[in-house]
C-alpha cells in the first residue's frame, strides 16, 4: 500500500512537471526580456583562496532575439576567505616572513551573455555562456599589516539553469550551476594565483 | 511592475556590489618574524662574531642615543641572538677588531621619530641609529636588499654586518643579514621574554643559509 502511494505521488509529480513545462509562458514580466538577482555559493578551484563561501551575488539582464536565443549582460561578485596557519612564507629568494594570515579573494566578473532557452513555458531551462573581464582583488591580512594586489583578466563561464514563473505577478525563481575561469594572475605573500577557476550555484529571483 | 524591475535591479546592484572584509579575529596576534639577507654573501666564510653589550633603544629621544644595558631585557635579547649565532656554528669573540661579523641589536620602544623616516630603510635619517663608525673607519651603510616592512612599537631588529671587508672612507659597511621581529610586548608594555626566545630562535630557523 505504501509502495502504491509512493508511485502515485511520483507519477503526479512527473505529470505536473510535464504539464507545467508545456504551458505557455504568460506570467513573467516581459516575454522579450529576463532579469535575475541571485545569491551565489562559490567553490574556488586552484585559486589564491580555496575555501568555499556564500558571500556573493549575481545580476543578469537579457533580451530575446528569437523565442530561444537571448543576449544579455551580467555582473557578479564574490568574496572567499581562508585562514592560513603560521608558516614561513618566502617573499623573495632572500626574504621570508613567519606569521599566520587571513587570505581573501574578491572577484568581480562582468560582461555579455549568450543564452539558449530550451523550453519556453513557465519552466524555462536554459544553457548560457558568459564572456567578459574579471577584476580580482587578492589580499592577505597578517599581524597589523595587509598586503594586496589588484588583477584583471579575461573571464569565461558556462552555465546551466532554470527559471520558473509560477505566479501571475511576473516574479519567478531562478537556479543555476556554473563553472568559470579567468586569466587573472597575481602573487601576494608568496602565494601565486594563475588562471583561477570557480564552481558554484546560484539561486534567486527571476523577472 | 514592468518599469520597476530595471530600477530594482539597478538599486540592488548599487547597494550590494561591495567587497566583504574578512574577519581577522582568528589571527593569533603572536609575533611576526621577517628576515632578509645579502644573496652575494658567503656565510660559510665567516667564523667569529662580536656583539656589543648594549641594545640600542629607538624612541622619541632627540638629544642623545639610549641603550638597554645590564637589564633583564637586554640580557635576554643578547643571549638569544648569541645562542642563535653559536648554534649556526659561529664563535663569539670579545675582540671587535678581529671579528668577521658584527651583530647589532635594536629595540623600537617608540615609533615617534620613525614616523618621519619610514622609507628605506626603516631607520634612515634617525639621528641616533647605530653609527657605522662604531665598527671601524667606514664611509657609510650599505643594505644590498630592499627592506619592505614598516615598524611597530615593541619591535626588535637584529643585523649582521660584514667586518671582513677593508674599512675605509670610500667603503660602505655591508649589512648581510636583517631580522625584524614584531609583537613581543605584554599588555603592560614590557617585553614578553618567552616570545622573545621563540621569535629569535625562529629568525635563525628560517635563515638556514646562516651557517658556518
Amino acid at each position: 500500500m505504501k509502495t502504491l502511494k509512493q508511485y502515485t505521488t511520483r507519477l503526479a509529480l512527473v505529470v505536473a512537471l510535464v504539464v507545467g513545462a508545456c504551458m505557455p509562458a504568460k506570467s513573467q514580466v516581459s516575454l522579450d526580456a529576463y532579469y535575475n538577482v541571485d545569491w551565489q555559493f562559490n567553490i574556488p578551484i586552484n585559486s589564491f583562496v580555496n575555501k568555499t563561501s556564500g558571500w556573493g551575488m549575481n545580476f543578469d539582464a537579457g533580451w530575446y532575439l528569437t523565442p530561444d536565443i537571448a543576449i544579455g549582460a551580467f555582473m557578479s561578485y564574490h568574496t572567499n576567505s581562508e585562514y592560513v596557519d603560521r608558516s614561513v612564507v618566502n617573499l623573495t629568494p632572500q626574504s621570508a616572513v613567519y606569521t599566520d594570515q587571513q587570505r581573501s579573494l574578491y572577484q568581480l566578473p562582468f560582461g555579455v551573455t549568450a543564452l539558449y532557452r530550451i523550453i519556453e513555458s513557465d519552466w524555462q531551462p536554459y544553457v548560457a555562456l558568459k564572456l567578459g573581464a574579471e577584476y580580482a582583488h587578492m589580499s592577505s591580512y597578517y599581524y597589523i599589516y595587509k598586503s594586496s594586489e589588484d588583477t584583471w583578466g579575461f573571464y569565461m563561464s558556462p552555465e546551466i539553469g532554470v527559471r520558473w514563473y509560477p505566479w501571475a505577478n511576473g516574479m519567478g525563481l531562478h537556479a543555476a550551476v556554473y563553472y568559470s575561469f579567468s586569466t587573472n594572475n597575481g602573487k601576494v605573500m608568496g602565494q601565486s594565483m594563475e588562471t583561477p577557476g570557480n564552481f558554484g550555484f546560484r539561486v534567486g529571483l527571476a523577472f | 511592475m514592468k518599469k520597476l524591475v530595471p530600477m530594482l535591479f539597478a538599486a540592488a546592484l548599487l547597494v550590494t556590489a561591495c567587497e566583504k572584509t574578512p574577519d581577522t579575529s582568528n589571527l593569533d596576534d603572536d609575533y611576526l618574524v621577517y628576515t632578509n639577507y645579502d644573496g652575494d654573501a658567503d656565510f660559510a666564510k665567516f667564523s667569529t662574531f662580536f656583539v656589543p653589550d648594549s641594545v640600542l633603544i629607538i624612541d622619541n629621544s632627540s638629544d642623545k642615543p639610549k641603550y638597554l644595558y645590564g637589564t633583564p631585557a637586554a640580557d635576554i635579547l643578547i643571549a638569544n641572538y648569541v645562542a642563535g649565532m653559536e648554534a649556526a656554528g659561529y664563535v663569539r669573540t670579545m675582540d671587535k677588531a678581529s671579528a668577521d661579523l658584527g651583530l647589532q641589536i635594536s629595540y623600537v620602544k617608540d615609533t615617534y621619530r620613525f614616523r618621519y623616516y619610514n622609507n628605506y630603510p626603516w631607520w634612515y635619517g634617525y639621528p641616533w641609529y647605530w653609527q657605522f663608525s662604531y665598527w671601524g673607519d667606514w664611509g657609510g651603510w650599505y643594505w644590498p636588499y630592499d627592506i619592505t616592512y614598516s615598524y611597530s612599537t615593541g619591535s626588535v631588529l637584529g643585523e649582521l654586518v660584514d667586518l671582513t671587508q677593508p674599512a675605509s672612507a670610500s667603503n660602505n659597511l655591508r649589512v648581510v643579514w636583517s631580522s625584524y621581529i614584531s609583537g613581543l610586548l605584554n599588555s603592560d608594555g614590557s617585553l614578553n621574554t618567552s616570545e622573545v626566545t621563540q621569535a629569535i630562535s625562529q629568525a635563525f630557523s628560517q635563515s638556514k643559509y646562516l651557517k658556518k
